[in-house]
């Protein structure tokens, strides 16, 4: 077996990581950082509280901050950010938010590096030769992993479509996993997030790209969303559900970034576009659909991750019996966490309408996480995961 | 040893020698794989190349059918075998090409939509070249039976085209 594993971000993790801030910054050579971030985290005072702290307590000025990051990270707003970066004379980037934050920080790090003012002409993979500045990130969702990948997803105004940019150039120098970064985060979001990252966890399990590092990492993710996230959802007050939360969704990353994700990110990332729906909503309705696709062809996979998810007495079975049971433990789960947090349940909820099947379908069969998946996405199969999303 | 690497080489060029007739041949005679390669846009350009080597295709979009692009050289999109081995397996019909991609034995630089387009358009061409037993295992499934359904004509007429000529 051929394989290669990457991974090069420091990860500080724990009650009170913030307070490392100013010390990593220090260790990166930042003089002058500048914290992107959106309105909602600025709003929700956890830069203003804990990370002002932070720096208050070495006596270190605060940084800057640019809050004008939209939901959807997008290359006009990635623009303003490089204006901004420039005029200032920044020379670091800390990015605090969730994974429209992160992506934006990560094509302005692409910008700075290649020394461009347009995202376009990098869209693709291994386009980028340059390392950017010294770059930290504080995710303030538990899900999208972003702050140990390769990638980053930026909606073009232009073409009115998502650009997808992937190098190992990108990543972070530093992953800073705080439970206090999360402690506003709304129930929908927790639940969507959360299941957005057991997804990453599943995908990377079954990929054709899966390895024995990304399988190990993918399984205890699994293992730690499985107990932790309705907790988490339940409670947001639950601080431990919420650090293990961000733990899971780290490594979950770490995982799919080097065992990449499938079909059901295809039709997510379709279904997202057309949709306007969130990324973590979009998986939720997908997730156990892709699942099923891959019931016969990655069965001895599904089977193993049965062993992460349930007591023992339900371990016996042939394999195919197995990856069987883990379906429907999976199906129940995230119905579970879907009703309790308010998601939509199905694709109808979500606003979707007959018409919009064919363009979904087109935008999923061109995506590229499909490529790692055991089965091919035809037309033919991205039809029934949405049929069977919409039941 | 250097033998050995003489005669991988000498092989593999032979293959990317039919592999650029196949898809000249298919672009302009095949429907399945006119249909395929529809979405790539006008003027796309490509070059696949094996690193530390001399050994390349590049070819164009053309009105429509595709073209040797032997002068070109700046591509849309690059793909890049990281050695001659890894190249060898995949124009040789042992490896499907996602698996050379996952195991990184393929690098892409480009848009991976239009990556996406040409590897159904180098399926489509697989499928002709190699006979059922081989081509299955390359391909994870068909797309209805679009790729299935071979032209007996375009198999012939490839195999003498690229014997004949």
């Amino acid at each position: 077996m051929y394989y290669e594993f990457y991974c090069p971000v420091k990860i500080i993790s724990g009650d009170n990581a913030i307070f490392n801030l100013p010390n990593e910054l220090d260790r990166l050579k930042a003089k002058k950082p500048l914290i992107v971030t959106d309105d909602g985290i600025k709003k929700s005072g956890i830069i203003d509280s804990v990370i002002k702290m932070a720096f208050d307590e070495l006596k270190k000025p605060m940084p800057l901050i640019f809050s004008e990051i939209p939901v959807e990270s997008s290359t006009k707003a990635v623009e303003k950010l490089l204006n901004f970066f420039k005029q200032n004379g920044c020379d670091s980037i800390i990015a605090v938010g969730g994974g429209s934050v992160i992506d934006s920080s990560k094509a302005l790090n692409m910008l700075i590096a290649e020394n461009r003012d347009s995202l376009q002409e990098l869209a693709g993979v291994d386009i980028i030769k340059n390392r950017g500045v010294p770059f930290v990130v504080i995710p303030t969702t538990a899900g999208t992993g972003a702050e140990v990948t390769s990638v980053a997803v930026i909606f073009d105004e232009d073409s009115k479509s998502k650009m997808a940019f992937a190098s190992s150039l990108l990543m972070p120098d530093a992953a800073i996993i705080d439970p206090a970064a999360t402690q506003t985060l709304p129930k929908k979001l927790t639940a969507s997030s959360g299941i957005d990252a057991l997804s990453h966890a599943i995908e990377a399990y079954i990929s054709i790209q899966s390895n024995p590092i990304s399988r190990a990492l993918a399984f205890e993710a699994v293992k730690i969303i499985w107990e932790s996230l309705p907790a988490a959802v339940k409670d947001k007050e639950n601080k431990q559900a919420r650090e293990n939360m961000l733990n899971a969704s780290l490594i979950a990353g770490m995982a799919f970034s080097n065992s990449m994700v499938g079909i059901v990110h295809s039709l997510a990332h379709s279904a997202g576009s057309v949709l306007h729906i969130p990324h973590g909503v979009a998986v939720s309705l997908f997730l156990v659909a892709g699942v099923k696709e891959n019931a016969v062809a990655s069965a001895k996979e599904l089977s193993e991750l049965l062993n992460a998810v349930a007591y023992m007495n339900e371990y016996r079975g042939t394999t195919k019996q197995r990856a069987e049971r883990f379906i429907y433990f999976l199906e129940k789960f995230v119905n579970q966490i879907k009703q309790e947090a308010g998601l939509p349940l199905t694709l109808k909820d979500a606003g979707f309408t007959k018409e919009q099947e064919d363009e979904i379908i087109k935008l999923a069969t061109r995506d590229g996480s499909s490529i790692f998946s055991k089965v091919a996405l035809t037309k033919e199969r991205a039809k029934n995961m949405i049929d069977a999303a919409n039941n | 040893m250097c033998s050995k690497f003489i005669k991988k080489e000498l092989i593999l060029s032979l293959l990317m020698f039919v592999f650029k007739r196949g898809m000249v041949f298919l672009s302009k005679n095949d429907t399945e794989f006119i249909k395929l390669i529809k979405d790539l846009p006008e003027r796309f350009s490509f070059l696949m190349t094996v690193r530390n080597t001399n050994l390349r295709v590049s070819m164009k979009k053309s009105n429509g059918v595709l073209i040797y692009a032997k002068n070109q050289k700046e591509f849309d999109l690059i793909l890049e075998f990281s050695n001659l081995c890894s190249a060898f397996l995949v124009f040789a019909g042992f490896m499907p090409q996602y698996q050379a991609f996952s195991e990184h034995r393929l690098s892409i630089k480009g848009n991976i939509s239009d990556a996406l387009c040409l590897t159904d358009a180098i399926n489509r061409l697989q499928a002709v070249i190699f006979p059922d037993i081989i081509s299955k295992k390359l391909i994870k499934e068909f797309e209805g039976s679009s790729l299935k359904e071979k032209s007996l004509f375009a198999k012939f007429y490839l195999y003498a085209l690229l014997l004949l000529r």
